[in-house]
């Protein structure tokens, strides 16, 4: 396990909480002193009694929400440290393992389904706990290897987020609540969370304090624990409960506040606290005083720009996550491509090699015959067929278009770093290229559709850069890279909703394209994006030798004679073109470049031409079924491809984890 | 039920026009309420479930097909329909170039810009009535909103307090409030009602968010405002646990009222519609 070397002996946890306590103190006057009811205090409890309107809303407005930020911010410094110590992994904290989507995914269900229900605590407690639940579960096949554990979560995060928006897109009318809790906005009007937190801090403290020595032996190995006559299986559920419900009573009051526990438990960890009872101790008092300073600042600032705090978090601690890992080195070995992304091929041989290019077609058929009127189903055929053509082929040609770029995408990185996670959407390439949209689209106003295709390829290039740098950082630790791409994702997520509550028409339709909403295709569009797919294919040839080559590695490909400098910047602008192309058209988070070369193997194929080809077909059939679908099932509402294809994609990486 | 009546009673007039132009299509709910206004139903509109709750009368026949939301109508759908004409908001005409393969796209201006909102809705509803050939029937709306106006304005004419014309927020917390140059305030404003938020407000609402403390700013001021149903039940809920809410002059006098929906860039139906509440309301809770 990757653990951060400290040169620095001191710790300096204490002082920099001190500094950043101080530093929310300075703004939380400057709020009440710029918002003119001063610093009298009682005085102002002596008005507000009188019905003094400013009084009140700093007696039952800004108090309480000081004392939130701190109790929030310390439980989920305390749940966060929980879940590393237990998971033996810097990186776990709820955000990064999906209980956080799921709580969102579980109040949006209820709001629908069980409007009945008072009150979000069940739905939140049971969405928490059945996201722990299925990320160990996921894991149980593979020794729980930590950093698998976290990729799970991750992954379950962003498939759960895709469903929810799916469901908002839906049934937008029942979940007005949910835009509202979502966004982790502290604002306060009466004392009750204040309360409810303060003593759910006391109540976690009280337990840590009193399991505090087990929970250390949790760091040792398991033998060592047995030896002292603890299970670490039980012990290890008991914490990652404790941080789960902690997480709950939270999320249940300010909504979703993501990765503020992870940075207070890293920071710590980076200052210099060593046992557990340190870390556990400063982990919870940086990432309240983390919450406390953020909060103020985005109270100073909510008369020029409304942003609730949830959605900054997510801003400070991503990059936080980023730096974190591009300065910890880790001795790690490159690992075997062939051994990584072979070991299915083995097993299932003797697949139907015909059958993706049979779905292709039935869904090209389909796509272009199959609608849906006011009465039903309805196949078009004759002069209806022709008629109808011109609504059909261009989103069916983008769609197709962008699920072969992204599989030929994925298939490329995987063959080039011999990791069998790799794609353009775990490595955060999609979102990197999305990410670069926002200031463009605010600097050159007039941007259509095709150029800003273009101009996301730069953006894929620059963050596929950034990943390879990341990944000979940690000496090509698989895993790592990934979250490092999970974290652009998750940072590029939290931008974009920064810029929804902006509401500039511009970036709104950004976003709409970004949703993979396939509505706007112009016939132009799908031929561009048609275009690349095939110039991309026709590079095939020159591209085979090297695939073959480059996962066995550096000194290999050395020995063989391959051009190693030549041959990954073709690949890397080859993965860079079809990705920006695709992302535009389908979103960003699509996992059809995970999931088509994943199954490109399982149905047979073996040399890595074929492979590359039949990925293509597989993903262009998939991304071309989710738009049927999105056409079909919420008739006369079009669900987004991108998303119909998420959650399909979400589904398929399960069903493969739990194959192998 | 006695409002929506006498409402809805304003078009029913005598059929003296030949037939009117049918094949219609409305992308925008200002719209569909004037050609509903004119006894004209279009072949198809979109999101219908939305008009229902937030424009309501004139009621939506079965007939009227659903194209899905306004920014993404159903292209298919909507050319299997065949319409002759596509109406739509100059501010969605932008994204649906495509349709006008399908049929002509008329953009309505349904931004007031400087002319008093009224005026404006006045003017588009004749301009319909001239496509529909309704422009008799147009006139007819117009000079029985007039009235309505002028008898509640009769109705109102004691009432010296201010007065919040406001949606609350699920939330508790914040609250739309309309005003300004939008056919809400403008109604205000023909009523002789002074508008007690002053601020400023979205050009094509009428409307802005504002947060619950800014209802003190006018101390004396009636607080009137829309009932959305489950939405205003959760609002309403949240803000008895609010201790600001509790300290509002307004609401610690009880000088608050819940009226049915009105959509706020509608047209004359929903300004007599908004008329007729405020006259059935304010004098009971706006004296002393």
């Amino acid at each position: 396990m990757a653990d951060i070397r400290m040169e620095r002996t001191r710790n300096l946890s204490g002082m920099v909480a001190f500094l950043l306590i101080g530093a929310g103190l300075a703004l939380f006057c400057i709020n009440l002193i710029m918002n003119g009811p001063g610093l009298d205090f009682p005085d102002l409890v002596r008005r507000a009694s009188a019905d003094d309107i400013a009084a009140i809303t700093v007696v039952y407005g800004t108090l309480p929400r000081l004392v939130v930020a701190l109790a929030a911010g310390g439980l989920l410094g305390l749940a966060a440290t929980l879940m590393r110590q237990g998971l033996q992994n810097p990186l776990a904290e709820p955000g990064t393992l999906g209980v956080l989507a799921a709580a969102r995914f579980g109040v949006a269900v209820a709001l629908i389904w069980f409007p009945g229900l008072s009150g979000l605590e069940w739905p939140v407690l049971l969405g928490c706990g059945a996201a722990l639940a299925l990320v160990l579960w996921s894991a149980t096949g593979r020794q729980h290897s930590p950093l698998s554990i976290v990729v799970n979560g991750m992954v379950l995060g962003l498939c759960l987020d895709a469903a929810t928006t799916l469901l908002l897109l839906s049934h937008f009318e029942e979940l007005g609540e949910l835009l509202i809790w979502q966004s982790g906005a502290l604002i306060q009007d009466n004392w009750n969370s204040a309360l409810i937190l303060v003593v759910a801090l006391a109540l976690a403290g009280l337990a840590v304090t009193v399991l505090r020595r087990p929970m250390a032996w949790l760091g040792l190995n398991d033998t060592a624990m047995k030896g002292v006559g603890i299970s670490p299986t039980t012990l290890r559920a008991l914490t990652l409960c404790l941080a789960t419900g902690m997480t709950a009573v939270v999320t249940r009051q300010i909504g979703i506040v993501g990765f503020v526990g992870l940075a207070g438990a890293a920071l710590a960890n980076l200052l210099g606290s060593r046992t557990f009872s340190q870390q556990a101790f400063f982990g919870a008092v940086l990432a309240a005083s983390l919450l406390f300073v953020t909060d103020q600042a985005v109270q100073l600032l909510s008369p020029f720009l409304p942003i609730p705090t949830g959605a900054v978090t997510a801003l400070l601690a991503a990059p936080l996550l980023l730096v974190l890992l591009l300065k910890t080195r880790t001795s790690g070995t490159r690992p075997v491509g062939r051994q990584q992304s072979h070991d299915i091929e083995t097993r299932r041989r003797r697949y139907r090699t015909w059958l993706p290019l049979a779905a292709l077609v039935a869904i090209i058929l389909i796509g272009l015959a199959v609608g849906r009127t006011g009465q039903g189903i309805d196949w078009a055929s004759g002069a209806t067929f022709y008629d109808l053509l011109p609504f059909r082929w261009p989103r069916l040609v983008a769609a197709l278009a962008a699920g072969g770029l992204l599989a030929f995408a994925g298939s490329l990185m995987q063959r080039l770093t011999g990791n069998a996670m790799a794609s353009p959407e775990l490595l955060g390439v999609t979102s990197g290229a999305a990410l670069l949209m926002v200031p463009l689209i605010l600097l050159v106003p007039t941007l259509d559709r095709t150029s800003v295709m273009l101009v996301c390829g730069v953006g894929a290039f620059l963050t596929v850069l950034l990943s390879l740098k990341l990944s000979a950082r940690s000496g090509f630790a698989p895993q790592r890279v990934l979250i490092g791409g999970l974290a652009i994702t998750a940072f590029t997520g939290s931008i974009l909703s920064v810029v929804a509550t902006l509401g500039d028409p511009r970036l709104v339709r950004l976003i709409g394209w970004l949703s993979g909403s396939t509505y706007n295709v112009r016939p132009a569009d799908a031929l561009l994006a048609g275009g690349v797919l095939v110039l991309v294919l026709l590079a095939v040839p020159l591209v085979a030798r090297w695939l073959s080559i480059l996962p066995l590695g550096e000194p290999a490909g050395r020995a063989l004679g391959l051009p190693m400098a030549r041959a990954r910047l073709v690949i890397l602008v080859l993965v860079a073109l079809s990705t920006g192309m695709a992302t535009i058209l389908v979103g960003p988070v699509s996992f059809i470049g995970l999931i088509a070369p994943h199954l490109s193997r399982l149905s047979g194929m073996r040399k890595p031409a074929e492979q590359l080809l039949q990925a293509v077909v597989i993903g262009a059939a998939l991304t071309g079924s989710a738009d049927w679908l999105g056409r079909i099932l919420a008739f006369p509402w079009e669900l987004p491809a991108g998303l119909v294809v998420t959650v399909l994609g979400a589904v398929a990486y399960t069903l493969l984890m739990a194959r192998r | 039920m006695r409002l929506a009546l006498a409402a809805a009673a304003i078009p029913s007039a005598t059929l003296a026009e030949g037939k009117p132009m049918s094949g219609l299509v409305s992308l925008e709910m200002a719209i569909t309420e004037m050609l509903l206004t004119l006894g004209v139903t279009p072949l198809a509109t979109t999101n219908i479930p939305l008009y229902r709750r937030l424009v309501t009368y004139p009621e939506m026949p079965a007939s009227v097909a659903d194209l899905g939301p306004f920014g993404e109508p159903n292209p298919e759908y909507l050319h299997r329909l065949a319409p002759a004409r596509i109406l739509a908001a100059d501010w969605q005409a932008p994204g649906l170039g495509r349709l006008a393969a399908i049929a002509p796209i008329l953009a309505l201006p349904l931004y007031p810009g400087k002319t008093p909102a009224l005026e404006h809705q006045e003017a588009v509803l004749r301009q319909i009535g001239d496509l529909c050939l309704r422009r008799d029937r147009a006139e007819e709306v117009i000079a029985s909103t007039q009235a309505t106006l002028e008898r509640a304005r009769a109705r109102l004419s004691g009432i010296n307090r201010p007065v919040y014309l406001c949606r609350f927020n699920r939330d508790g917390r914040n609250l739309a409030v309309f005003g300004g140059n939008g056919m809400l305030g403008d109604v205000l404003r023909r009523l002789e009602i002074a508008n007690a938020y002053r601020g400023r407000v979205n050009a094509l609402s009428g409307g802005t968010n504002i947060p619950l403390a800014s209802l003190a700013d006018a101390p004396e001021a009636v607080i009137v405002h829309f009932d959305r149903g489950a939405e205003t039940e959760a609002a309403l809920q949240r803000l008895d646990q609010s201790r600001l809410w509790h300290a509002l002059p307004a609401v610690a006098a009880g000088r608050i009222a819940r009226i049915p929906v009105i959509y706020p860039t509608g047209g004359p139906l929903s300004a007599s519609r908004l008329a007729d509440a405020l006259a059935a309301s304010l004098p009971e809770i706006a004296h002393g």
